[in-house]
């Protein structure tokens, strides 16, 4: 492989570009979290006691409101975010609307992904099988038949 | 006099529908085409019934006759008149009439289209699946759905109405029938299916005549399903426009594996291979349509779209049980002698992207799938009660959502069979730079995060490639060139990427706030100047609005407002939103202030939100471009033959601009 | 044994779906499940407010003996529908002098209320509460939700929808059985 030819260097040129503002985009992202955004945060991930399937977060019931409220109360306090969790989860439970990693409830983060890698590999045994060509022994009678075909096309 | 016709217009399509099964099957076993072709007057004759049925339905709504009992249980004279019609399908048991309804159609549809072939066993197998399918739902409203049960109400009843959220909004008319003529519309390539595995002939392109009517199919789903999110955003108050909620996840899963399906066929169209997956995923879609509907109507999944409670439950997992046994039973016995000895060269190739295409969905779709119904699961097994939310559905797809993003900028430049690294790197520079100029244009101007970044710069490389494909196929072929399954499809993918940006964006940089506010303030939110004016009260003969009075940037004035229904006392908010290319402003005032006390008003920002219904749109052009027919050629012919000058069987040159 | 893999495939999807469909068909109706409360067995969460006709209100303080808490909100249909109930319940148990009744609001106007009680009767402290505080504590999901409360301050029973007067006198008789 030859090195920078001139037909390489725009592609670089562009690989750097993207990498520069990924890592922009991404360290500009990680720093500490507004009280807006973890209150934000928290009740995105918790389950309005009144309303069927929305998050404190989307709900305007008067349940949801006080929740945020008192979650902005205890952001206030300074409380963490594991704290404020307990608390809510404490008055109503299983209201937390992501499953925890561990036990039973993990399967939900574990077997997509594990479905997700066995189809890849699966993929993978099959293509290969693709390539390898299958082996045929030619056997004297093939080579015969062959060989008479062409006797008999010769002009 | 509504109830007897309408039940008798049920009981004409259900005993039709058995009768063509009945028929049809014996003259498929005992070799009788003539008794095959009475087939297509049994499904005439159903859809006879299913119209008589909703014609009835609709004249006792219309006239507010409050001895069926359906009506006495939805409808309302206080309803307006555009309403009332759509109130037929927001109840269980209307929408079950309007399923069968559809269903007729579609059977009668395909008796006529293909009376001359129905002496092919394929077309006769389908042609009963489609009728076994309509025994199914008419013997529903003939049982557990009944929605014309007699009843006897005093003089000067007056029913509820349909739940006011329902009426407030004229998307409602228009959503579920869009979302069934697609749920529905997917039988049919189903029916064909089981077509092709009863008779052992997958081979002969069957699947691809059945193609457009799976387009079809296929585009009104998506409609069905961007006004459902539009319905969501503009009427419920939340601000949100998906939920990952049951009845969402429900109609979405027929989708993913539609989507998969419709790309995998090209595959079979043009190799020969993957017949077995896709007559799987056919199957599969439809076995979806009916898991999704007992999911929804069944009440053991939480769901913010409660339909009321019936004994429908049972039945329709049964139904999900005979379409599971029935499919896997045909697809294990027939499968081995279906498959195709070809092969795939290479993986990077047109036909390795839609595989991996497939994969992704299917991933997608397994995600979906499994977050449903896990709650369930976990409390068969350890009796615990979890819930799973939109945090786990995003986490999960966003990655998927990305990498079909890659796939798509990159599959339509592929050349079938193979490709070179110097191919590619030609034909895909400029979308390229499309995606890196996409993501150092955004980071400039301020956007952080490496999901939503990362999904604006691939959003650019596939619309890049899309835009590409135009370009070229209008270069050469001048309006032609937008039209056809490829062209066609290249817009459909050029809405995908808008929707995937304006999800992106929506999602990442969402600002909210709550404020109270006396009459005269002014707050700034986000840049945006609102000042509150004051409350306005609107009274009506079967509501009593409440609204604020918000000016923004001081242009237009906005009303978020309560509406207090005289039935029944509740109250709904209405949502009042100020849209623009760039940003929405999503206001809903959550109390009634009294006297002088302040109202108080919830704003909620979100970008590029209007960009989710142009992309709606322009994947509803695109499909209809998409169906447009090209020039006339065999259906299995391959789309890659030149159609100017047709040349023998030399293998068509894959690099040049044929695509 | 790959000609067969069409049933070797067919045998484990089978399998998966029928348990999944076993599963499907045995969960309960979600809304017959009844929500068992963290509060059972421990001190109530305080009450500690203003009355509807004002006055200052603190449950502690209150004169011992069992009390039902019970949130309510006017435009609640069952909320309307059980209010005679909780009037009958309250009147023999303030002669009999072991049992009292509270109301706390649950987003409802204060002026709304007043007019109500004032129309329908039911002479007991009704405890406002404008940020949901009360109603927070206490875990209330939706209206009616009722909390039996020990003379030692303990939750002993939550109820959930219309309670009728009878249906109460059974839940306190158990309650100072067990206090016995």
């Amino acid at each position: 492989m030859s090195g920078l030819s001139r037909a390489r260097w725009p592609w670089l040129l562009l690989v750097a570009l993207l990498v520069g503002g990924l890592v922009v985009a991404a360290v500009g992202d990680s720093g500490p979290q507004s009280s807006a955004e973890r209150a934000r945060g928290l009740a995105e991930g918790i389950k309005c006691p009144t309303c069927q399937g929305q998050s404190i977060a989307d709900s305007n019931a008067t349940a949801a409101r006080s929740i945020r409220t008192e979650i902005a109360r205890r952001i206030e306090a300074g409380q963490t975010d594991d704290e404020i969790r307990d608390y809510v989860v404490g008055r109503y439970p299983d209201s937390l609307l992501t499953p925890p990693k561990t036990g039973v409830a993990g399967l939900v983060w574990f077997l997509p992904v594990a479905l997700f890698v066995g189809a890849l590999g699966g993929l993978v045994a099959v293509f290969r099988s693709w390539r390898t060509p299958p082996d045929h022994e030619v056997s004297a009678a093939d080579r015969d038949l062959v060989e008479e075909a062409r006797r008999a096309t010769r002009p | 006099m509504n109830a007897t016709l309408g039940s008798a217009g049920v009981i004409l399509g259900l005993v039709s529908c058995a009768a063509g099964v009945v028929t049809v099957f014996v003259g498929l076993r005992r070799s009788r085409p003539a008794l095959v072709r009475t087939g297509r007057t049994y499904a005439f004759m159903a859809l006879a019934g299913a119209l008589l049925a909703t014609f009835a339905m609709e004249r006792a709504l219309i006239t507010r006759d409050f001895s069926v009992g359906f009506v006495a249980e939805n409808g309302s004279s206080r309803t307006p008149a555009l309403f009332n019609v759509a109130t037929m399908w927001s109840a269980l048991e209307g929408s079950i009439l309007l399923w069968g309804l559809i269903l007729a159609g579609y059977t009668a549809l395909i008796a006529h289209k293909f009376r001359h072939r129905l002496d092919d066993h394929l077309v006769g197998w389908a042609l009963l699946t489609m009728l076994a399918v309509g025994v199914f739902f008419f013997a529903l409203m003939v049982g557990p759905a009944n929605p014309f049960e007699s009843v006897t109400v005093a003089p000067g009843f007056d029913g509820p109405g349909p739940n006011p959220l329902l009426q407030n909004h004229p998307l409602m008319a228009f959503h579920p029938p869009m979302l069934y003529l697609g749920y529905v519309g997917f039988t049919v390539p189903f029916a064909f299916a089981i077509g092709a595995l009863v008779t052992g002939r997958v081979g002969e392109g069957w699947l691809l005549v059945t193609r457009r009517w799976t387009l079809f199919a296929w585009g009104f789903l998506t409609l069905g399903i961007v006004l459902g999110a539009w319905w969501s955003y503009e009427v419920l108050g939340w601000g949100g426009y998906w939920a990952w909620d049951a009845v969402e996840n429900a109609s979405l899963l027929p989708w993913l594996t539609g989507t998969a399906y419709l790309h995998s066929v090209m595959v079979q169209e043009r190799r020969g291979m993957l017949r077995v997956w896709n007559l799987s995923l056919l199957c599969a879609t439809f076995a979806l349509t009916i898991l999704g509907t007992f999911l929804t109507r069944s009440g053991v999944i939480d769901s913010v779209h409660a339909f009321s409670e019936s004994q429908i439950g049972p039945w329709l997992l049964a139904m999900f049980a005979t379409v599971v046994l029935v499919t896997v039973g045909l697809i294990g016995w027939r499968g081995d002698r279906l498959r195709a000895p070809g092969r795939i060269d290479s993986p990077i190739s047109r036909e390795g992207a839609f595989l991996a295409n497939n994969v992704l969905f299917a991933a997608f779709a397994f995600v979906v799938l499994l977050g449903t119904v896990f709650p369930l699961i976990v409390e068969a097994i350890s009796d615990d009660r979890l819930s799973v939310g939109v945090p786990y559905f995003n986490r999960m797809t966003m990655p998927i959502g990305l990498l079909l993003l890659f796939l798509m900028a990159v599959a339509p430049v592929l050349p079938w069979r193979k490709a070179s690294e110097e191919l590619l790197r030609v034909r895909l520079f400029w979308p390229a730079a499309a995606g890196v100029a996409a993501v150092v244009a955004t980071v400039v101007t301020g956007s952080r995060g490496l999901a939503p970044v990362l999904a604006f710069g691939l959003g650019a490389f596939a619309g890049g490639a899309a835009l590409r494909q135009i370009v070229l196929a209008t270069r050469r072929q001048g309006w032609r060139g937008l039209v056809g399954r490829t062209n066609g499809g290249m817009i459909v993918h050029l809405g995908v990427v808008v929707i995937a940006v304006a999800f992106a964006a929506s999602q990442s940089y969402v600002t909210e706030t709550e404020l109270r506010l006396s009459p005269g303030d002014v707050a700034t939110v986000g840049g945006h100047t609102l000042v509150y004016e004051g409350i306005e009260v609107v009274e009506s003969a079967e509501k009593t609005t409440t609204s604020a009075l918000v000016r923004i940037d001081g242009g237009a004035v906005y009303r978020p407002g309560i509406e207090l229904f005289a039935f029944g006392g509740q109250s709904i908010g209405k949502p009042s939103v100020s849209t623009s290319l760039v940003e929405d402003v999503y206001l809903t005032l959550l109390e009634i202030p009294e006297g002088d006390d302040p109202a108080v008003i919830r704003v909620v920002l979100q970008p590029l939100v209007t960009w989710l219904w142009i992309g709606g749109a322009m994947m509803a052009i695109g499909t209809a471009f998409a169906a447009f027919p090209g020039r006339r050629r065999r259906p299995t012919q391959p789309t890659s033959e030149f159609v100017h000058e047709p040349q023998p069987d030399d293998a068509p040159r894959a690099e040049v601009t044929v695509s | 044994m790959r000609r067969r893999l069409g049933v070797w495939v067919a045998i484990p999807v089978l399998f998966v779906m029928l348990a999944f469909i076993f599963v499907l068909a045995t969960s309960e109706d979600s809304g017959s499940r009844s929500v068992s409360s963290p509060l059972l067995g421990r001190q109530a969460p305080p009450i500690v407010g203003e009355t509807i006709a004002g006055e200052a209100y603190d449950l502690a303080a209150s004169s011992g003996g069992f009390v039902i808490v019970n949130f309510f909100a006017t435009w609640c249909t069952p909320c309307v529908a059980e209010h005679p109930e909780l009037v009958n319940f309250e009147q023999r148990h303030r002669s009999a002098g072991d049992a009292s009744v509270i109301s706390v609001v649950y987003d409802a106007s204060t002026a709304s209320v007043r007019q109500f009680f004032s129309d329908n009767g039911g002479e007991w402290p009704v405890v406002e509460d404008p940020d949901g505080r009360i109603a927070l504590d206490y875990g209330v999901a939706g209206v009616p939700e009722s909390y039996l409360i020990g003379p030692d301050g303990v939750v002993v029973t939550k109820l959930i929808g219309g309670v009728t007067s009878s249906g109460l006198d059974q839940v306190l008789a158990e309650a100072q059985e067990a206090y016995r």
